[in-house]
């Protein structure tokens, strides 16, 4: 039976289990960061994210809900803290450090839900769906589509309309068929609550020089601000994962098969275990075979991490 | 409810339970209409670039989005340009309610246009007048909706909306479109009884040639029937501000589109 993390989706304020992340589905995570598809980079996640965690199947996860589970899986499988080069003109670089649990907490507390009651008809929204991120990739506003997006449930009549059970062309038909008084009023109380995160930082990188931000993220997440932190959080350098790969068939002698099975973080543990032995038992330890062996205790950026 | 079909159909029943009433001038009673549906509100967007002149799109979507919402569709080949104001008034408050800003001399005023709505219930529509001139014969009325709707949809509805305006030639073309729309039948003279030219059954491009072709004095006779229902429209759309002026709400597409 795999080992189960406890995830949280913030648009339904509930726990759900999601598996670890396998070495394999994190290269393919950061392979896919480098196709210049945008909606195949999109799919690959949500697939993965399906994978994952058999709890979203029957679910339509928000943009909040999907960040949770990746954060987790980021946190718990690959690393806890999250460090950014910045650069800034002149070409003079920082380091910003900061842990993926800072992150993964203030989205955990974002909270978008709400019901509005009009004239008979309840709708029941949350936040844009997953599924549609890739209607939202060209900053497309159109605020039918927002609303396909955003609504969860209609109730008219003691019938209930659930949204996920639908195509966004579907969801756009019925958006289009409800009073527009109503809908109205839905997109008011949604820029509403847009405007109210909109405020509220999510990442804020100062200069170190000057203290100046360099880079603000507010937790009113948008298509585009999700992109941004998937990408901080899984950017990483091919050559490492694969040169990873390697070094750990090549010189630690585990099988292909095993290392795809096991979590990226494992895979340091066993390489830092590797490396010690190899220390020991070494007389010269400058001759390692072509190796870029770790110091004792510290992490190989030939790992990646 | 998981088909889609069920769905729209629960969704029209549901509009249809929620009517609500507007006076209708011409008719001198209520009907019932629908509230504006999120895809006739959208079909606003599509006016945003128009005809400067004619505002053929606006026209053409405004008379969709009554006939859809009018709960007697027998009604609307007989509703006047009038009337159609009064109904826009009415789904404009019934959508995004009866407060507007209104732009003038540099000055943005909040004010509502109940008043105007009240209005409409004292407001007589104009009576059709018979003119004649020499053997020439001319009923005139007040502009129908589907008139005013047939004529952008046949003259210009494909016409490219950036396409050059020669304003010289397009005032002369607008009163001539304006008198179309009034001329409600044409007679030719003849001993004693008027032949009718079944002006309703030409298209909207040959009635424009026939009207090229009456006596001026008609065209005058026109001129002053349309100045009447110029001050009725212009009685209709004007509000009193706080500060004892006036403003007049434009009727164009922001009317449905700000708050």
């Amino acid at each position: 039976m795999p080992f189960k993390l406890n995830a949280y989706l913030p648009s339904l304020q509930a726990e759900v289990q999601i598996k670890e992340l396998y070495y394999k589905q994190y290269r393919e995570l950061v392979k896919s960061l480098y196709n210049t598809d945008k909606k195949e980079t999109i799919q690959q996640y949500n697939s993965i994210l399906q994978d994952l965690c058999s709890d979203i199947l029957d679910k339509d996860i928000t943009f909040e809900d999907k960040l949770s589970l990746l954060l987790t899986v980021r946190n718990y499988c690959v690393s806890p803290d999250l460090n950014l080069k910045c650069t800034l003109p002149g070409n003079n670089t920082f380091t910003y450090t900061t842990t993926v649990e800072t992150l993964l907490q203030l989205i955990k507390a974002i909270n978008k839900s709400s019901t509005l009651e009009w004239n008979g008809i309840s709708v029941s929204f949350s936040s844009y769906k997953a599924r549609d991120e890739h209607v939202f990739l060209s900053n497309n506003n159109d605020i039918f589509v927002v609303l396909a997006s955003y609504i969860d449930s209609i109730k008219i009549n003691n019938e209930t309309v659930i949204f996920k059970d639908f195509t966004l062309e579907n969801r756009l038909q019925i958006v289009y068929s409800l009073p527009h008084a109503l809908c109205n009023q839905v997109y008011q109380n949604i820029l509403t609550i847009e405007e109210k995160y909109e405020e509220e930082d999510l990442l804020v990188i100062v200069n170190p020089a000057n203290k100046e931000p360099v880079l603000r993220m507010s937790k009113n997440i948008t298509c585009q601000s999700m992109q941004k932190l998937i990408e901080y959080n899984f950017t990483e350098n091919l050559n490492n994962i694969y040169r990873a790969f390697y070094n750990m068939v090549r010189y630690a002698g585990f099988s292909p098969e095993y290392i795809d099975t096991i979590t990226p973080v494992e895979m340091q543990v066993y390489w830092m275990y590797y490396a010690q032995d190899n220390e020991k038992t070494s007389e010269n330890k400058n001759d390692t075979g072509g190796l870029n062996l770790p110091a004792g205790g510290s992490l190989n950026s030939e790992l990646g991490f | 409810m998981t088909n889609i079909n069920d769905i729209i159909s629960t969704l029209n029943s549901y509009t249809l339970k929620n009517t609500f009433d507007v006076y209708i001038p011409s008719l001198k009673r209520d009907v019932k209409f629908k509230p504006i549906t999120t895809k006739q509100q959208q079909s606003f967007y599509t006016c945003l670039v128009d005809n400067i002149i004619y505002n053929t799109r606006f026209i053409i979507t405004t008379y969709n989005v009554i006939k859809e919402s009018c709960t007697e569709p027998d009604i609307i080949d007989s509703l006047t340009i009038i009337d159609r104001l009064v109904i826009l008034l009415a789904l404009r408050k019934n959508t995004l309610g009866s407060n507007i800003i209104v732009h003038k001399d540099d000055v943005d005023w909040a004010v509502s246009f109940d008043s105007s709505l009240e209005y409409a219930k004292t407001l007589q529509i104009p009576e059709s007048k018979t003119c004649i001139t020499k053997n020439i014969q001319v009923d005139i009325h007040v502009p129908l909706i589907v008139d005013q709707y047939g004529m952008e949809k046949e003259l210009r509805e494909k016409e490219p909306v950036d396409k050059n305006v020669d304003y010289n030639n397009a005032v002369e073309q607008a009163i001539l479109n304006e008198a179309c729309k009034l001329i409600k039948e044409i007679y030719v003279i003849e001993g004693s009884d008027p032949i009718s030219l079944n002006y309703n059954a030409l298209t909207y491009t040959d009635r424009l040639t026939l009207i090229e072709n009456l006596p001026a004095e008609i065209l005058l006779e026109l001129q002053n029937y349309a100045k009447t229902i110029n001050i009725i429209t212009s009685d209709l759309l004007t509000i009193d501000t706080d500060n004892n002026d006036t403003v007049t709400i434009d009727i164009a597409v922001d009317f449905f589109l700000d708050k």
